[in-house]
């Protein structure tokens, strides 16, 4: 058989830079989004089903693996949230300069720390 | 995803002139999922970080609240679209049309859409509307 076609987006050919590390980070916390969206609907369809359904549930993100889980899963969420106001900010032209793709890339980082940490701070 | 191409115009004017293309629909989609999920992006996140302490019966009145529930179900719905979507890109990016492609797709595809539906009517039962 011939050699099979290479896939995107060829990760192993490119030296790391901020924009591409930003990139993927975007995919990975979509991927993160996407598993923990499922467990969102667990919880929901958990809850609908009764209290012995939903204690244990419950008791589960009470756990310390489950906290982290849901902190994880707040993370993602805040990163894929503010880095896809950059994308789709690039789909409408503004900010496609490298110089502006870099602040803005570093200033996505600064308030996915900074959002995050007030959120649990609220909490 | 690239922002601007050859000759200045956007994705966005060109996917226009090539809306029966599978690819710009998918393209198009994903962003309109992803506005419609952004609008509430904020209040989701608060409620993901403040759910963890909740008891079955503090959790209950929450969901079952008019404006809980109609935010939860258009979440379900474009967040888990998105999440589809996404998903598919994924696969289409790093699973070779050999290994099973295709099948791999329609299986994420079934795995999002039963999870929306399953949302949907648990915040309708929660809510009192089923």
């Amino acid at each position: 058989m011939a050699k099979p076609r290479p896939l995107s987006p060829h990760l192993q050919v490119y030296r790391p830079q901020l924009t591409s590390i930003m990139s993927i980070m975007h995919r990975a916390s979509g991927a993160v989004l996407a598993t923990g969206s499922l467990l969102v609907a667990l919880w929901l369809v958990a809850l609908a089903a009764g209290a012995a359904f939903f204690d244990p549930v419950a008791d589960a993100m009470q756990h310390t693996l489950g906290q982290l889980v849901v902190f994880g899963y707040s993370l993602a969420l805040v990163y894929h949230g503010l880095n896809g106001i950059r994308h789709l900010m690039w789909d409408l032209r503004i900010g496609l300069e490298i110089k502006q793709v870099y602040q803005s890339g570093y200033l996505v980082l600064g308030l996915t720390v900074l959002v995050t940490a007030m959120l649990w701070l609220a909490v | 995803m690239a922002g601007s191409l050859a000759g200045g115009r956007s994705m966005a004017q060109i996917s226009a002139k090539h809306h029966r293309e599978p690819g710009f629909r998918h393209w198009r989609w994903q962003r309109i999922s992803a506005v419609a999920t952004l609008g509430l992006m904020l209040y989701f996140t608060y409620l993901v970080a403040s759910m963890g302490p909740l008891d079955y019966s503090a959790a209950m009145a929450f969901v079952a609240a008019p404006q809980h529930a109609v935010a939860l179900a258009i979440l379900v719905i474009a967040g888990l679209f998105h999440a589809a979507l996404g998903m598919q890109m994924i696969i289409e990016d790093y699973i070779p049309l050999a290994s099973g492609r295709l099948a791999l797709v329609t299986i994420a595809r079934g795995v999002f859409a039963i999870a929306a539906m399953a949302s949907l009517v648990s915040v309708g039962m929660i809510a009192g509307l089923i």
